[in-house]
């Protein structure tokens, strides 16, 4: 007894002091600037926005008050779901042939294609977009040789665009955690089931998906979580027309210089992320929980 | 012996180190002592916030290599933006700042003076500055006090592409042409191209940008011509590529870069229009703080000289600010310069729409938002 506490207690403080590093670098980037943000975010300012001493939580009376900066945060959320249906719907197929395929070949070829957008900047992404979307890209060249439309099309100018740019851009997190999770899956239990009669789509449903739920859960909340930030696609790519609450943010931080203004949209958009997040870990949660009792 | 070996030979050492320290010495010395009056400042490191791109390295050609040849001081370019620039002057208030000189837009100036990241400017100090073009100087004066030197000086005006676009265009509101209608660019208020569009639109009806019935007038104008736009580039990249690929055929562009694209051999022109461009310039401002209180004066010497700038205009096709400079040709054949060429540019007061660029832009996004 006395020699396993022994033992154990020297490995307990080398575990403690490998923590200790990446905790105060957390604390250092990230906890620390989040403070600062938010002393920010309650500074007065004046006609020209730079901040003044005291305090004040009219920043966020007036993200609550203006009506572009508050459907911005909601414009967001609802484009951060529309993604992120979506990412999991177009993912799981993937996921699952490149967990499935014997084909060494076919798994590298489709690897190396769902990572690609990961070896770019997200500006050098965004600007293949305009060269395809553009008015002499291969879209509108299509359109026009199937005589569908006799002159080009602003196709830059939708939200569809933005969307799909904007989903071409975050499906590689979603595949990444699905195969993760798809990956564990047992083939054991695959061969239970249909031994045990059941078809492909139950075994789907019943073994492979309630299974998957962890990674699925974890590729919804990276996301979800990035697509609501977003501004640099719906900025190259739209032109600053969309209402988003990352291109609000960034343009009072950058061009009207209301850093306490960007700073208190910045807490609300964390806080709306925070609670959308903790509603898909429940979800995963309550699942996971309810598969372990059937 | 060998205890008597060795005090001879550490004497030796000893010697040895002795003269080589002394040579060193010298040399040391003689080195310091011949930071000749030609090379005042060797050694120094200026920090110069600039733009990236043909724009710096027009400023590396013209202005730095002499600058480091003729002080002995090292210039360290650093590339961005003016609003990454005051951010970044802003983060580091009360301390060093990250910049000795920055370059800044009229727009970034008034929120730069008001947080007192830039210094009011000792315009005695800056050898030629009574050379420098009046009304561009003016730009860089808040409240009585002077702050910038003025360098880059352009116009914005209309850009379009010459095989689309049958007739040139001649003033803002032919952006709204029906027989470009699909294929026009907007820019939209969260960059400054977008303001100086909306501010020479307002003039052209008669009207200013800081009243707001002729703003809400010229954006029933746009708003009836919604579905006209094609793209809303929100940066001059944008534009570009925009008139390149198709996008737009027509748009609001600074004459430097209109001229440079067909200069290169896009299907390109530009107009000023008949009721006056709007003024766009660059200028250049002492941080607060600064270490290299007197190198960066320095700097601004060669920043307004006559001697440096044409060069500077030569690779950027932006005209610079001193009246007594002389360009080539082609120069002076398209760009608007000298004494008087901007009296009837449009200058935007910046100090007095800062504080309203918030609503406007809430006001464009009403109208063009998705």
């Amino acid at each position: 007894m006395s020699i396993a506490l022994a033992t154990r207690a020297p490995r307990l403080r080398r575990g403690q002091v490998a923590a200790i590093v990446p905790t105060l670098f957390m604390i250092g980037a990230f906890v620390v600037p989040l403070i600062g943000l938010a002393m920010l975010s309650l500074r007065p300012t004046n006609d020209l926005n730079t901040p003044q001493p005291g305090w004040t939580f009219e920043q966020y009376q007036q993200v609550w008050d203006t009506g572009y900066l508050r459907s911005s945060v909601l414009d967001s959320l609802w484009l951060s779901i529309r993604v992120t249906l979506t990412c999991a719907v177009v993912a799981y197929p993937v996921a699952w042939f490149l967990v499935r395929t014997s084909s060494r070949w076919a798994r590298t070829a489709v690897f190396a294609i769902v990572l690609s957008p990961l070896l770019t900047s997200e500006v050098v992404r965004s600007f293949g977009w305009r060269v395809v979307m553009g008015g002499q890209g291969p879209v509108n060249a299509a359109l026009q040789a199937l005589q569908i439309t006799d002159d080009s099309i602003p196709l830059l100018r939708s939200g569809w665009t933005v969307f799909l740019a904007i989903v071409h851009v975050l499906l590689p997190f979603a595949i990444i955690t699905l195969t993760a999770s798809l990956g564990a899956i047992d083939d054991a239990l695959l061969r239970a089931s249909a031994n045990l009669g059941a078809s492909r789509t139950r075994t789907f449903f019943t073994v492979v998906l309630p299974l998957s739920v962890p990674g699925l859960t974890a590729g919804l909340m990276v996301v979800f979580s990035l697509a609501m930030g977003i501004y640099v696609t719906p900025l190259l790519v739209g032109g600053a027309t969309m209402s988003l609450a990352g291109l609000q943010i960034q343009n009072m931080a950058m061009v009207v210089f209301d850093q306490p203004g960007a700073a208190a949209l910045s807490f609300v958009l964390l806080t709306v992320t925070l609670v959308a997040c903790a509603l898909i870990a429940l979800f995963g949660s309550l699942t996971s929980r309810r598969r372990t009792r059937g | 012996m060998p205890s008597s070996r060795f005090p001879r030979r550490a004497g030796l050492l000893a010697t040895g180190l002795s003269l080589a320290l002394a040579l060193a010495a010298c040399g040391g010395g003689s080195s310091d002592e011949a930071a000749d009056p030609n090379a005042p400042f060797k050694g120094k490191t200026l920090k110069v916030a600039a733009y990236a791109g043909s724009w710096g390295e027009s400023l590396t050609k013209a202005f730095v290599e002499p600058f480091e040849e003729n002080t002995g001081a090292t210039v360290e370019l650093v590339p961005g933006d003016p609003a990454s620039w005051l951010t970044g002057l802003r983060s580091a208030q009360g301390g060093t700042p990250p910049y000795d000189v920055v370059a800044f837009t009229p727009n970034v100036i008034p929120n730069a003076v008001d947080a007192g990241v830039v210094q009011a400017l000792d315009t005695a100090k800056v050898e030629n500055f009574g050379e420098l073009n009046e009304v561009l100087v003016e730009q860089s004066n808040i409240g009585g006090q002077q702050y910038g030197v003025p360098l880059s000086v352009g116009s914005t005006g209309i850009a379009y592409r010459t095989d689309k676009v049958k007739t040139a265009p001649k003033d803002w509101s032919d952006l709204l042409d029906p027989a470009t209608c699909g294929h026009a660019g907007l820019n939209p208020l969260t960059f400054n191209m977008g303001v100086e569009y909306l501010a020479g639109l307002i003039r052209e009806n008669g009207g200013d940008i800081q009243n707001q019935a002729d703003v809400d007038a010229a954006f029933a104008e746009l708003a009836a011509a919604k579905d006209c736009f094609s793209a809303f580039p929100a940066d001059a990249p944008s534009v570009e590529s925009g008139l390149q690929n198709g996008d737009t055929w027509i748009s609001a562009h600074w004459d430097g870069r209109a001229f440079v694209m067909q200069n290169n051999g896009d299907p390109v022109d530009y107009a000023y229009p008949a009721s006056g461009s709007v003024g766009a310039l660059t200028s250049f401002f002492v941080a607060e703080n600064t270490e290299e209180q007197d190198l960066a004066y320095e700097f601004l010497n060669y920043l307004a000289s006559s001697e440096y700038q044409p060069t500077f205009s030569e690779g950027t096709w932006y005209a610079t600010s001193n009246d007594s400079n002389e360009y080539p040709a082609k120069f002076e054949e398209q760009i608007k310069h000298g004494k008087g060429a901007y009296d009837d540019f449009q200058w935007i007061d910046y100090q007095a729409l800062s504080p309203k660029l918030a609503d406007l832009q809430a006001q464009w996004q009403k109208t063009f938002g998705s």
